[in-house]
């Protein structure tokens, strides 16, 4: 028993050695995940935990299964939006067995909307495995909610990704398609769609994403400017299903994801901890790093 | 065989053909009574209708007697797999249309050959082509007789005894031996008018006189030389059949069919220890009609109740007539790769054979419906482009998914710009780009760069400004450059720096700069090529 208390206090520490020096492997934590996520492979009425113990906790224990929808909150968010999909893709990977799949619209069926194809190097970054995802470029927007609804109803899938947009073709009906097919096969299925225009939907969540200024870093980036730091998603909650305690007003989460294991951590520990309170040598380590972000805001 | 539909249909008219030739309308070929009036091939039109005024004419139409051609032996499938067309090439001196069926091993399962041949002529007869059939030991005896031995018209089979068969041989006229017509006229000029009379002549000065083609022709006839058909489909390596009594015409019954084929199928498989990689479903109609249904699998299969999912999605998805209902159902395998028993992991947690099967399985489905380049897998590739680096590949696409995933560590072949395996699992480690965070990989990536313009504050650096898709983006955080050096074997290629941009909105986009400022270039063009995170 005490050995298993101090490897649970090893792996720990670990993780937050790996996650302050910024040096996970993340096709290792997705293991390690699914490894600490449980030890029946069932994906039985497994919900899929953000990470953050602050959202997880709205919404009883992690995003059920069924159908959820994310929508970028202005044109350009829509990459943040893509990032958000891929952290749930991700989390989702590495709580339940099988495939991934991806679905969208062939590459320039919606120019104007499209920023791109995921790339498998940056899945693997961010620790979905690329070898458990299966890309569909669908045709129409019959063929992309076909494609959906046949992985939500596929016992052996992990998650499925849509990436809908503002297709007109997703109205209430497809969407309620969806959600049942999602709900009787215990699917996992996140639509992504577009940044305006939303009929009330039967998705289990639904949620607007945002980018938000990175984390501060004290390293020089690129020429005079600072450097990355963690990337930061505005996550709000616009709607929860009826099945759980109403939400009353839309609830934002500034998050930073850190790996598949660990999923998203709420920045605002980090980012509102009151700087100048701290010790000296801390104060003049804070102000070198947040000058440069100052003269260029 | 000759077959032509109306206003050929009474044979008691006398009808022909036409073609243009040597400056006149001549007959390119003639039905038995115009034949019988006296009426020959190549006559000039004009003479033939002062002849008979009552001849019924048409255009020849070369191209659709070769179409109808193919469709007759595609149809004649359900006999044998091994069927050719002929005339197969322009060389072919053959210039009666036939097929060439190869029965070897099959005419037991019709009740013999004399049977075989009578279901020939029946089927071909109720779909309006009037034929003559043999069947004999070579195919070059088998041309001759079922166009000049009187009894073809019924189906002649001549026993494989040899003197049965040399009696046939040498009762046909010289003809048959497929000569070009100045050696036909040279052997009539010197009385060698049958088959038999030729064979009983020296060789050796046959040869001499008339080429090796004569020797070479009456070789195949005797049997001596293998003649090989170029079959119009290659034979599958795998394939099982229903032959029903009763036509199917609804498309469950076919969907049946098929589900019991797959088992059938599986069992041969597994027999052979290989898996499927294409398979082809073909239903014949009873009138003659064949539909082929293809569908491929990511990983060869021989699991019954998946193919014949496949085919259930496909039959959905395609619109057949089945008309008056199909009576031979084949599913052959018309691709196949080695595939052993596998062993499933007992830890079902870390079964990673489990997903791969699966994963698979989800593919196949979905190619089926959506076509195999809809449906794709990650591909790596050594390069130090990152665009170049990762992408998609349909499944449709040649180089298989690899089933073992890819181990870290494990050596790479040096080869460079060679695809390392379908669906690796893991991706080359970013050969020269030395990031300075976890999980800097950019997460979308835009099919095609888009120009934007951009600028900078130092030749060298990040932008501080740039304009893209009607909006002016404000760069505050940069991390870069990395400098890719061109591709040597690419013409015109420049280096590029890569930029990770941040803007005060906090947007992330990955930028490029393509040329040196005053090395390569005096004015360098930036792109974006993705975004996130």
């Amino acid at each position: 028993m005490a050995d298993a208390e101090r490897l649970a206090a090893l792996e720990r520490l670990k993780t937050q050695v790996r996650v302050i020096e910024g040096r996970t492997d993340p096709v290792a934590a997705a293991r390690r995940a699914r490894r600490l996520a449980g030890q029946s492979a069932s994906r039985e009425g497994r919900g899929v935990s953000l990470g953050a113990p602050e959202i997880d906790a709205l919404l009883g224990g992690g995003l059920s299964p069924g159908l959820h929808e994310l929508r970028p909150e202005s044109y350009f968010d829509a990459p943040a939006a893509v990032a958000a999909l891929a952290g749930l893709l991700a989390r989702a990977a590495a709580a339940r067995p099988g495939p991934v799949l991806w679905v969208r619209a062939k590459t320039g069926a919606i120019a104007a909307h499209d920023f791109g194809a995921p790339d498998p190097a940056g899945l693997a970054a961010l620790g979905l495995d690329p070898a458990r995802v299966a890309l569909v470029e669908a045709r129409d927007a019959a063929d992309l909610l076909w494609a959906m609804e046949e992985g939500a109803r596929s016992k052996g899938v992990a998650a499925v990704a849509g990436e809908i947009g503002p297709s007109p073709a997703f109205g209430r009906v497809a969407a309620r398609r969806l959600q049942l097919a999602a709900k009787a096969a215990n699917g996992f299925v996140v639509a992504l769609r577009g940044s305006h225009g939303h009929a009330p939907s039967p998705a289990e969540t639904r949620w607007s994403v945002a980018a938000s200024p990175g984390a501060e870093v004290a390293w020089q980036g690129a020429g005079a400017t600072p450097g990355l730091g963690r990337a930061r998603l505005a996550l709000t909650l616009e709607r929860l299903s009826e099945a759980r305690e109403p939400l009353l007003a839309p609830k934002t989460f500034i998050v930073e994801w850190i790996d598949a294991a660990d999923g998203f951590r709420l920045a605002a520990a980090l980012a509102d901890r009151p700087a100048r309170a701290d010790g000296g040598a801390g104060l003049a380590l804070r102000r070198a790093g947040s000058a440069g972000g100052a003269d260029a805001a | 065989m000759e077959g032509r539909d109306s206003p050929f249909a009474a044979p008691d008219r006398p009808a022909a053909l036409t073609r243009p030739e040597a400056g006149a309308l001549r007959l390119a070929s003639l039905n038995a009574a115009a034949e019988a009036d006296g009426l020959c091939r190549g006559q000039a039109l004009a003479d033939a209708r002062a002849v008979l005024p009552g001849l019924v004419v048409a255009p020849s139409d070369p191209a659709g007697d070769a179409r109808a051609l193919y469709a007759l032996a595609r149809a004649a499938a359900r006999w044998s797999p091994l069927v050719a067309p002929r005339p197969q090439g322009r060389d072919d001196e053959d210039h009666d249309h036939g097929l060439a069926i190869d029965a070897t091993g099959v005419a037991h399962l019709f009740g013999g050959e004399a049977a075989l041949l009578a279901d020939v002529l029946a089927r071909l007869k109720t779909r309006g082509v009037a034929a003559r059939a043999a069947c004999a030991g070579s195919f070059a005896l088998a041309w001759g007789l079922a166009r000049f031995n009187p009894r073809a018209g019924t189906g002649l089979v001549v026993a494989s005894s040899r003197d049965a068969a040399r009696a046939a041989r040498d009762a046909l006229p010289v003809e048959a031996l497929r000569l070009p017509p100045d050696t036909l006229g040279a052997l009539r000029l010197l009385g060698l008018k049958t088959v038999g009379r030729v064979l009983a002549q020296p060789r050796g000065p046959l040869a001499r006189r008339f080429g090796r083609g004569l020797i070479l022709r009456l070789d195949q006839m005797t049997g001596e030389q293998r003649e090989a058909i170029e079959p119009l489909l290659p034979a599958p390596p795998c394939a099982v059949r229903a032959r029903l009594v009763e036509p199917l015409v609804l498309r469950e019954g076919v969907v049946e069919a098929t589900r019991r084929l797959a088992v059938e199928l599986a069992a041969a498989l597994e027999a052979r220890a290989e898996g499927a990689r294409a398979l082809q479903l073909s239903l014949f109609r009873v009138d003659g009609r064949v539909f082929d249904l293809a569908v491929g699998a990511a990983r060869p299969t021989r699991d019954p109740v998946h193919l014949a999912r496949l085919f259930a999605e496909r039959l959905e998805r395609v619109e057949i007539d089945l008309g008056f209902g199909v009576d031979v159902v084949e599913l052959a395998a018309t691709a196949v790769e080695r595939c052993d028993g596998e062993q499933a992991s007992i830890d079902p947690d870390t079964d990673e054979l489990r997903s791969t099967r699966d994963l698979a399985a989800l593919v196949d489905r979905l190619a089926a419906r959506l076509g195999r380049d809809a449906v794709k897998r990650a591909a790596f590739r050594q390069s130090h482009l990152p665009g170049r680096a990762s992408g998609w590949r349909g499944v449709g696409e040649a180089a298989p998914l690899s089933i073992s995933p890819r181990k870290r560590g494990e050596t790479r072949p040096l080869a460079v710009d060679c695809d390392v395996g379908g669906a690796a699992s893991l991706p080359p480690r970013s050969g020269g780009r030395s990031r300075g965070r976890q999980g800097a990989e950019t997460l979308i990536r835009l099919a095609t760069p888009e120009r934007v313009d951009a600028v900078a504050e130092v030749p060298d650096g990040p932008p501080r400004l740039f304009r893209w898709r009607k909006r002016l983006h404000r760069v505050i955080r940069a991390e870069g450059p990395d400098r890719v050096a061109p591709e040597w074997w690419r013409e015109n290629a420049r280096t590029r720096d890569y930029f990770r941009v941040e803007t005060a909105e906090g947007r992330r986009f990955e930028l490029a700069r393509d040329g040196l400022f005053a090395r390569e270039t005096d004015a360098p063009v930036w792109y974006v090529h993705g975004a996130a995170p």
